[in-house]
């Protein structure tokens, strides 16, 4: 009996300790690269055996954001971002009301349509689309760039609305028509309303994923169409560590930020898919 | 997929010229730039698409070059690797992220954080940590004194798959952690009062019930990390996968031939790999 | 109470598939009445209710209010309220909105939109609340939200389904007698639908028992539960003990055979043939005594249950009937032991004889 309790203590112990070492190598392993990335971006020198740097500085980000054609790949991004997040909602958000609230002939087919580009892999639709516009004289241009990202973000927009149309509880609507209010006054002061978190998560992310799209952006973007993860990747193939560890930092940031913010409003099985 | 609500009714649909336009421009959409530029790849690797008749000397060609079936190789055994790797990491996390509440929370938002980061920038930052003269090494050979010299990791194999694991371990995660967090104890313990040592409570009762969500999340890493292009782009010097090298073929002399038999091939084994799963795992849950 | 037929639903017939799930029923609601649908789950009431409310559309049948036929007329235009077991408030309204929303749509605007609401919200003892948004707000709260939504426009008809099974015990039966009051107090004619048959019996004018799209009985609660027409009445409503029984003439009167045990004069057997019927007595209609008393029949006592204002005894009698008897507190027969014998006496004037099919 007491052998069994002194038995028991140091195991308990152990298993604490081995947890918190466990999951201290899982912090580690999950915020080593971040970190590096980040002093990077602002280290002046850097060398082994240091282990940190020696030295800090923001010059690389004053240089990110004034050396001209990364500035004008931000523009870019940004511009193409906001195109996109607009065309993709137009498209989007009826397409999902109609396949969330209505049943009609072909509506599993539909829906499954609007989830092609998740399972094929990614560079095929990229090589696609890709040798499309370019036998379409369109590689280059802006077109090309927000059709190209639209591509990528249209399941993920439909995706997103069609689940919240779902959720919506039909006794709302009835109750509402049992108050007196024709359909179309449902639509626009029961259901629609309803939906706003939706439509808001649902345009915060396909903005971000247009800021952050890389692969479809390099493969039909030109020099002057280039957005910034494309500028960053030819800052770091030049070799300019410094330059795009702070480009990478620049993106990663609003990155995150609305990552956090959109948690609260996508639910997790979106947030796995994504 | 959302769970249905109990009451779930779909509308009778009202006009179809209101849902004919609601629908139509999406479908054009995908229809146009994604159905459309598939079928194209597809006459493109048969030679179809100068007026010829149907070829397959494209698929010949590559099979017959030793580098394209390595990089076939290549890709499947990244794949296979990081879905490994991620459902190995995944289940001490599950058990970590249930002993107490104190863990649940760091673990949750520590696996959630990589899906945030963009892909290209994830691939650039493990680039960096793992580095020769990288903040890895140096903690490993100067903090530490583990090693006299530090390891090559990244431009390596075993580099590609931590930075995959990295990046796309947290679909797997997210579904394994939230599978061991609501599966009932009580299943473990009865097992476990049965005489079942832990490991055998393990093997018998929870792997099994914790399975299909091992899967689901594994075929949601897999896929990803079949179709990524961002990480062995940069991170994979030595070792060539299918994406990259559909990639060079256009960068270096507007190949679109090859290009398209090479994507062609991954869509085609990306989707025998998500039938054949799916099918293996409808199996095992029924059983 | 005047009465004339203010609702009339005439035949009302819904398919789902080959299955009618209501399948013509016919009855009539007076002005200013409470009627309740109740019947077990999935025999059609949700149905019938929502075809009134114009939610659904009838196979056959018509219905009409107030003289009118509804045939074709949307919910929107039918001028009722409906109270929905789930509530169906609007999520994204407080509740002064949710209760407002009736009178916006029918251009009500102004101080005199507010002071229907402060009205409408003191009528459910909610006044201060109006600011709260649903979740904001407990079951009950939101029960009564849903309750001024329906009625701050004065429907001429209040359709509510199930409105109170989402509530606790306590709350139930509080909610209810308030549904009750404010019913009688604005005078709406009210089709309540429920499957808790106390609830129907403490709140209704008439009752109405649906079972498989079908009405068993239409009447008075006392005469529902006193008066069972039907086998399935007497089972559904109130506690029965239903005994298989015969009607035999005996000296040139008619006696009644129980489970081939024992007879039972019958006090006024005037009107009835010899012959198989159910008998159907409640359990406080039998009076349970020490195994000798002279009359009645013998039987074992099986259990003992406490129920709160009495206690309940199940008798075992005749080998496989088991029969559910009522005993006051402080009675004698409360001395008896499981596994007694002791005497059963039915009150003669309350029991109830249905037609059985013979054996
Ligand atoms: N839209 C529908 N399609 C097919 N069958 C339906 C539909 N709506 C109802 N039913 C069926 O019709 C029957 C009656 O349904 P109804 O909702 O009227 O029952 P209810 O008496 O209200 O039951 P409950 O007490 O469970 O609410 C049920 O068997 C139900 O399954
Ligand atoms: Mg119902």
């Amino acid at each position: 009996m007491g052998g069994t309790v002194t038995a028991v203590r140091p195991m308990r112990v152990g298993l604490a300790l081995l947890r918190g070492v466990f999951l201290a190598l899982f912090a580690g392993f999950i915020f080593g690269p971040l970190i590096v990335l980040a002093l990077w971006s602002v280290a002046q020198q850097w060398f082994w055996p240091n282990l940190l740097p020696t030295s800090f500085t923001t010059r690389w980000f004053e240089w990110a954001i004034t050396v001209p054609n990364v500035l004008r790949s931000l523009q870019n991004s940004l511009f193409v971002a906001t195109l996109v997040t607009i065309a993709t909602s137009i498209i989007a958000v009826p397409a999902a009301i109609a396949i969330g609230r209505y049943e009609f002939r072909g509506r599993t087919v539909v829906r499954w349509l609007f989830s092609v580009p998740l399972l094929v892999p990614y560079i095929s639709l990229g090589i696609g689309i890709a040798s499309v516009f370019y036998a379409a004289r369109l590689t280059g241009t802006y077109a090309a760039v927000v059709l190209a990202h639209m591509i990528a973000a249209l399941p993920f927009g439909v995706l997103i609305v069609t689940s919240a149309v779902e959720e919506l509880v039909p006794e709302v609507d009835e109750a509402a028509l049992a108050c007196g209010a024709a359909p179309t006054a449902v639509f626009w002061k029961i259901i629609l309303p309803q939906l706003v978190p939706a439509l808001l998560a649902q345009a915060g992310y396909v903005f971000m994923l247009s800021m952050d799209e890389f692969t479809l952006t390099l493969l039909v973007a030109s020099p002057e169409t280039a957005t910034l993860p494309v500028q960053m990747y030819g800052a770091m193939g030049e070799g300019y560590l410094q330059v795009s560890s702070a480009l990478a930092i620049l993106l990663l940031l609003p990155s995150l930020l609305l990552s956090a913010v959109l948690a609260r409003f996508l639910r997790t099985d979106l947030h796995v898919t994504g | 997929m959302p769970q249905g609500h109990p009451s779930r009714r779909y509308v009778a649909s009202p006009n179809l010229f209101w849902l004919a336009l609601a629908l139509s421009p999406g479908l054009l959409i995908v229809v146009g730039l994604v159905a459309y530029p598939l079928g194209l790849a597809v006459s493109n690797s048969l030679g179809l698409a100068r007026g010829q008749t149907a070829t397959i000397a494209h698929y010949l060609a590559f099979l017959s070059d030793p580098r394209s079936y390595w990089a076939l190789l290549n890709t499947f055994a990244l794949a296979f690797a990081t879905t490994a790797g991620a459902i190995i990491l995944s289940i001490p996390l599950g058990y970590l992220a249930r002993a107490s509440r104190r863990f649940a929370t760091p673990v949750r938002l520590l696996v959630t954080l990589p899906l945030a980061v963009p892909v290209l920038i994830a691939a650039y930052a493990l680039t960096l940590f793992f580095a020769e003269n990288g903040l890895f090494n140096s903690i490993l050979v100067r903090v530490l004194h583990l090693l006299s010299e530090p390891l090559t990791i990244s431009y390596s194999w075993p580099g590609l798959v931590i930075a995959c694991i990295w990046r796309f371990f947290p679909y797997t995660g997210l579904l394994v952690i939230s599978a061991l967090g609501t599966l009932d104890r009580n299943l473990e313990d009865a097992a476990a009062s049965t005489g079942a040592n832990p490991l055998q409570v393990f093997r018998r009762v929870t792997l099994p019930l914790i399975a299909p969500a091992a899967l689901t999340g594994g075929i949601l890493t897999f896929v990803s990390t079949f179709g990524t292009f961002s990480i062995p782009l940069i991170m994979g010097r030595s070792t060539e996968v299918l994406s990259v090298m559909a990639y060079r073929k256009v960068t270096g002399g507007f190949d679109w031939q090859s290009a398209s038999t090479i994507v062609v091939i991954m869509a085609v084994f990306q989707i025998a790999t998500l039938v054949g799963l799916r099918g293996a795992m409808n199996r095992w849950v029924v059983r | 109470m005047p009465s004339s037929p203010f609702i009339r639903v005439e035949r009302l017939t819904k398919r789902y598939g080959a299955a009618a799930v209501v399948d013509g029923i016919s009855f009539d609601v007076d002005r200013g009445e409470l009627l309740t649908l109740l019947g077990p789950s999935g025999c059609g009431k949700t149905t019938t209710l929502r075809c009134v409310g114009g939610f659904i559309e009838p196979d056959a049948g018509r219905i009409s209010i107030d003289g009118k036929d509804m045939t074709g007329v949307p919910p929107y235009r039918r001028h009722l309220g409906m109270v929905f077991q789930t509530y169906a408030l609007f999520p994204h309204l407080s509740v002064s909105e949710n209760v407002g929303f009736g009178l916006r749509v029918r251009g009500v605007a102004g101080s005199e939109l507010s002071s229907r609401i402060a009205r409408a919200l003191d009528m459910v003892r909610l006044g201060g609340f109006g600011d709260r948004l649903p979740r904001q707000l407990s079951g009950g709260q939101q029960q009564r939200v849903a309750l001024a939504r329906a009625l701050a426009y004065e429907p001429r008809v209040l359709l509510l389904d199930e409105p109170l099974s989402n509530l606790d015990a306590r709350l139930r039966v509080e909610m209810r007698t308030e549904i009750r009051a404010l019913q009688l107090q604005l005078g709406v004619t009210a089709l309540y639908v429920t499957h808790d048959q106390e609830e129907a019996l403490s709140i209704s004018d008439r009752v109405m028992v649906v079972n498989h799209g079908r009405i068993e009985q239409l009447s008075a609660p006392w005469e529902l539960y006193n008066r069972p027409r039907t086998r399935f009445v007497a089972g559904f409503v109130g506690t029965a003990n239903i005994l298989p029984a015969r009607l035999e003439p005996v000296a040139g009167s008619l006696t009644l055979h129980v489970a081939d045990r024992f007879f039972l004069a019958l006090p006024s057997p005037e009107g009835l043939a010899p012959g198989d019927v159910w008998l159907v007595v409640r359990p406080e209609a039998i009076v349970l005594g020490p195994a000798d008393a002279p009359d009645g029949a013998s039987g074992e006592l099986v259990a003992v249950t406490m129920l709160g204002a009495q206690f309940r005894a199940a008798v075992r009698f005749g080998g496989e009937h088991l029969v559910q008897v009522d005993i006051a507190h402080g009675g004698t027969a409360l001395a008896a032991r499981v596994g007694d014998l002791v005497s059963l006496r039915f009150d003669a004037g309350r029991i109830v004889m249905l037609p059985r099919e013979p054996t």
